[in-house]
């Protein structure tokens, strides 16, 4: 069966012999699906992005696009990942914007000239190519959420994971990525508190309660009832 | 002529005076100490032991090397990180080696862009201003300061991995242009004669 992410009993930890953050998880995500994951604070979104790359050690099965997760086939994993981090200025490690993006291709082998055309016409999509000289210490938090959204989405990957993606923009921002967003044909598990721009983007719905999967469901008014519960 | 040259370089690539002053501070506590021992320095006979004669030795080290760090600071200064990093891939050395001192440079300004968001929230939640105040405050450092820098550091360093920055191998595949071989022929060209001037000088 295709698959673009399956975690299969998976648990985590960030440290030998703490408490679990991520209990026995078990998670199918088919090649184009977009899924939620919603959550309180500290609920365990970001680490379960995290053990899908590797970054953080894990007991149980991840597989993304039918590889198995281990030492070896990480890097290709990787490759065929876009990942937006929570806070974006980490994930920017080049003195102008346009550099920072083109890097993801260059790596992938693709001729310096070539990754810039493409790197340009992916700001002209996300509406920042003025940007592209930019130095990124010069930006605003929400400018540099979608230069490192470029940087995910440039190289077209089958799987993006993106941790808050729509945190620091501006209502209209929030709504030209969320059409950006189904526009794209990757499969998306997208960590957010936003439920809002959920319902806009996602067609499936998980809950995180404490590190486990408390709902998984299609129906957001499903979720709306279930959150309002968990607030109280 | 090394005071003067500095002013020249210092004024033409337009250092604010803040820095300036920074870079002072900087280069007396750096080499204040050489001085330290010049009370026991013997000066030579022919000096007829004036005093000021056993300074000579510390001050020409603190000299030189204040013109060194004003020198390094004033040129990098005008560049931009952009700027920086053209040139350094464009230089005859290892790949990896460009790449390493390019992050070093680049992370240390995002580290010092964050120090000042940490300062001037400290301001902010009214933390009073002077000298004596930072004193007292500098036992709070390490919890504020150092524990978030490394909090970062271990991000930048899991970003890092996921984007495949690994450090590239082999010399620069950047093309060179006749201006950067003509810079850097005039370079070697200015060391080997300073290194000619000071064998004569010796000899």
């Amino acid at each position: 069966m295709n698959s673009a992410l399956t975690y299969h009993n998976v648990s985590a930890r960030y440290r030998p012999g703490d408490t679990a953050v991520i209990k026995d998880i078990s998670l199918d995500i088919a090649p184009g699906e977009r899924v939620a994951l919603l959550g309180l604070n500290g609920s365990g979104k970001t680490t379960l992005l995290y053990a899908a790359v590797g970054l953080i050690p894990f007991e149980g099965d991840i597989s993304v696009c039918n590889v198995p997760l281990s030492k070896v086939s990480e890097r290709a994993i990787r490759d065929n990942t876009g990942f937006l981090f929570n806070i974006p200025d980490d994930q920017i490690l080049f003195p102008s914007v346009v550099d920072d993006i083109a890097f993801t291709l260059e790596r992938r082998g693709i001729s310096r000239v070539e990754a810039h055309r493409k790197a340009l016409s992916m700001l002209h999509r996300l509406g920042i190519e003025k940007l592209a000289d930019s130095s990124p210490h010069r930006l605003s938090h929400g400018q540099i959420q979608r230069v490192a959204l470029a940087g995910a989405l440039v190289s077209d990957p089958p799987l993006l994971l993106l941790d808050e993606p729509s945190a620091a923009l501006d209502p209209v921002g929030r709504e030209e990525l969320s059409k950006l967003l189904v526009a794209e044909d990757a499969a998306m598990l997208i960590a957010t508190h936003d439920l809002d721009f959920a319902r806009r983007v996602c067609t499936r719905f998980v809950v995180l309660v404490d590190g486990v999967i408390a709902a998984d469901v299609v129906d957001p008014e499903c979720v709306n009832q279930y959150w309002i519960q968990r607030e109280r | 002529m090394i005071i003067g040259t500095v002013l020249i370089w210092v004024a033409f690539c337009g250092i604010p005076l803040k820095r300036l002053a920074g870079l002072s501070l900087y280069s007396i506590a750096l080499f204040l100490p050489c001085f330290l021992v010049s009370p026991w320095l013997e000066p030579h006979p022919s000096l007829n032991g004036y005093w000021f004669a056993t300074a000579g030795v510390p001050l020409e080290i603190g000299l030189r090397g204040a013109a060194c760090i004003f020198i390094c600071a004033a040129t990098v200064a005008s560049l931009d990180l952009a700027e920086f990093n053209m040139g350094l891939v464009r230089l005859p050395i290892p790949r990896a080696v460009a790449g390493l001192i390019f992050q070093i440079v680049h992370q240390t300004a995002m580290l010092t862009d964050e120090s000042t968001r940490i300062a001037s929230a400290l301001r902010l939640r009214g933390m009073p201003r002077g000298f004596m105040m930072n004193l007292k405050f500098l036992p709070a450092l390490p919890t504020i300061w150092l524990l978030r820098i490394i909090n970062r550091a271990e991000r930048i360093a899991a970003a890092m991995a996921l984007r495949g920055f690994e450090l590239p191998q082999g010399s620069s595949c950047e093309p060179r242009s006749w201006l950067d071989a003509a810079a850097l022929a005039a370079a070697f060209l200015l060391l080997g004669a300073s290194l000619t001037l000071r064998c004569l000088e010796n000899s």
